[in-house]
């Protein structure tokens, strides 16, 4: 006990790296969130794009009253969804599938991306759209051709949160996942590295940083893109 | 000798009534619909109708794996009864309020420092985002480590300091462990407070402070006569978002304790789990979780109404005439506010522009698409993002 100093590493080792990754099911864990992230976030970032360009730009009757429900969906916490989702998912023949976090996740992500793109859309000329429309260009051609490439940085800022919300989701995870392959990293590692009363502190640590690692990279490229994704919303 | 033609004859023209079909594919509206299709999707199957789900299944007894019977008001009156839930309800009370109160309070300070010029501020401002990077559950299993009953390193500190002889049971203890996950929660949910507020702050125009500290204001006079009520509409968002998420915690909760000790630390949503997933009483576990909904709806009106009074306050810009392009032709709208201007100008497009520049007498046209906002100087604020034309602005001459 006195020679132990929580501060400071004695034996540094990566012992439990190694361990995690070839000798336990970390790396199925690590394909799981990432196949949900990816999937849930292309599904709802394509749908933002639409529904924020429908409301901002197309303004058609009834926009303001959808954007207000779309903020209010994003009001609606998964706390008190999870137990109702359970038996729609379970009827719907999706339980410990991942498919049904990729489906589930785009009602978190949407709200939230479509308020930051309808902003984004916003600061995007006007005069761009009516000189497209004369020249005969249709409204998908406008979207796909101007807006979305003008709208990049809002589209990337969208995708670092709809990703990073994806990767710590929890509750939806671990109510609808069961068995351990299928798991994803956050519900996988509190619950297989913990036996009883014992814990397995190297592998909890090890994969609680390699978990980690992914975002943070991320984040490290896009800092920027990620405070705007978080203010972005807000400022509106 | 020959013969001027004095009137050359003119088919009249027609004007096609275009098709049904033609009218749908260029209606906006049926466009819209089908833009909004896979949005409206997902959150119709996969939101509104669980929410709406999970209320009728508070009033059954449906358990995993059977179908529930319509009981009425037994799951409540079960749950009336139950020391455990009141508990529950008291915890997410008292988590809600200690941590959302701390956080704001840290989270405005912190954003009122980095707001500050200061040597390696951007590093410093990632360096506060990480706690909100690092995904929740990870960073759980650091504050296992940190309130273990062996190896906590608050508990090994304090011993080598002289200051207590024996290990702190952190979780074991009931309330030190609502006192711990608290102090994650914040750990956890400052950055978000502080970040978006500092946001809000590089809003506030620097020329207020000078304008302040020529009148002499004090520090504290600056923040409470100038910040703070330029910032209230952020904060009155970003604490219905803090509370929202504060109080239907679950993640945090249940990696560390689990609802334990002896209940000391089940909120609401932990508790919903554990008697509907856990303990499969479906209708149960639905009736905490809409209990919850009242609660929730309490915390959004409050911001809501606070956010309201603002816009008030501020005067938005309801005396503000929306202009529309009707009939092709732009309504161009000059605001009386200012100037003194009056009257309506309809004209096309090309047109607004040249009528203004026939009145330069006119102080500040503001050409508006989409009823933009007009500050005292005559700029239009680019609220809407379209372009507006400012001609005659006297304080450009």
């Amino acid at each position: 006990m006195d020679k132990f100093n929580p501060f400071w590493v004695i034996h540094p080792t990566l012992k439990h790296i190694s361990k995690l990754l070839f000798e336990t099911q970390y790396p199925r864990w690590l394909w799981n969130t990432m196949y949900v992230a990816v999937g849930a976030t292309t599904l709802s970032i394509v749908a933002s794009v639409l529904a924020a360009y429908a409301i901002g730009r197309l303004r058609f009757k009834g926009a303001d009253t959808v954007g207000a429900l779309i903020f209010f969906a994003y009001l609606v916490p998964p706390s008190i969804l999870f137990i109702p989702l359970a038996s729609v998912i379970k009827a719907y023949g999706l339980f410990d599938s991942p498919l049904s976090l990729i489906l589930v996740y785009p009602t978190l992500l949407i709200p939230f991306s479509t308020w930051l793109l309808m902003g984004y859309f916003k600061t995007i000329p006007y005069e761009l759209e009516e000189c497209a429309l004369i020249d005969g260009a249709s409204r998908w051609q406008i979207l796909v051709k101007i807006v979305v490439p003008l709208a990049i940085p809002g589209l990337i800022s969208a995708f670092i949160f709809s990703f990073t919300l994806c990767w710590n989701e929890f509750i939806y995870a671990l109510t609808f996942l069961q068995s351990t392959p299928n798991k994803t990293v956050p519900v996988a590692i509190v619950n297989e590295f913990v036996d009883g009363d014992i814990y397995k502190w190297g592998s909890l640590m090890a994969g609680a940083l390699v978990g980690s690692l992914p975002l943070v990279i991320l984040y490290a490229f896009f800092v920027e893109h990620y405070v705007s994704a978080m203010t972005g919303a807000v400022k509106e | 000798m020959s013969t001027v033609q004095t009137s050359i004859p003119m088919h009249a023209v027609s004007v096609e009534t275009p098709s049904l079909w033609s009218r749908l594919r260029t209606s906006r509206n049926v466009m819209a619909l089908w833009f909004m299709l896979p949005a409206a999707g997902f959150l119709v199957l996969f939101l509104a109708y669980p929410l709406f789900l999970g209320v009728w299944m508070s009033f059954t007894d449906e358990r995993i794996g059977r179908a529930g019977i319509f009981i009425g008001l037994e799951n409540y009156q079960w749950l009336w009864d139950d020391s455990i839930f009141w508990l529950s309800v008291f915890n997410t009370l008292l988590y809600t309020i200690v941590a959302s109160a701390i956080k704001f309070a840290v989270g405005l300070y912190l954003a009122l420092l980095l707001n500050r010029h200061m040597p390696f501020k951007a590093v410093i401002r990632s360096i506060v985002l990480i706690p909100f990077i690092v995904p929740t559950v990870l960073s759980a299993i650091a504050f296992w480590w940190i309130y273990d009953s062996q190896f906590s390193i608050i508990s090994w500190s304090l011993i080598k300091l002289g200051l207590i002889n024996h290990n702190i049971n952190f979780l074991g203890d009931t309330n030190l462990a609502r006192g711990s996950v608290i102090f994650a929660n914040i750990w956890r949910g400052v950055p978000f407070v502080a970040i978006t507020l500092l946001a809000g702050l590089q809003t506030v125009s620097p020329s207020l402070y000078e304008a302040a500290t020529l009148d002499g204001a004090t520090n504290w006079q600056r923040f409470r006569f100038i910040t703070y009520p330029l910032l209230t509409p952020i904060i009155a968002v970003v604490m219905t978002f803090s509370v929202l998420f504060t109080f239907t915690d679950f993640q945090l909760i249940w990696a560390l304790t689990r609802g334990g000790p002896v209940n000391a630390t089940h909120l609401m949503a932990t508790l919903g789990y554990q008697r509907g997933i856990i303990s499969g009483r479906l209708g149960e576990g639905a009736a905490i979780a809409t209990a919850m909904i009242p609660f929730l709806l309490a915390a959004i009106a409050i911001s809501w109404f606070g956010m309201q009074r603002r816009k008030w306050q501020q005067g938005s810009n309801n005396d503000c005439v929306r202009p529309a392009i009707e009939d092709g032709r732009l309504h161009v709208e000059r605001r009386q506010r200012w100037h003194e201007l009056s009257g309506v100008v309809a004209a096309s497009r090309g047109d607004a522009l040249s009528a203004a520049v026939r009145d330069p007498d006119r102080a500040a046209v503001s050409v508006l698409l989409d009823g933009p906002d007009v500050d005292q100087t005559g700029r239009t604020i680019d609220r809407h993002g379209q372009v507006q034309s400012i001609l005659g602005d006297p304080s450009d001459a």
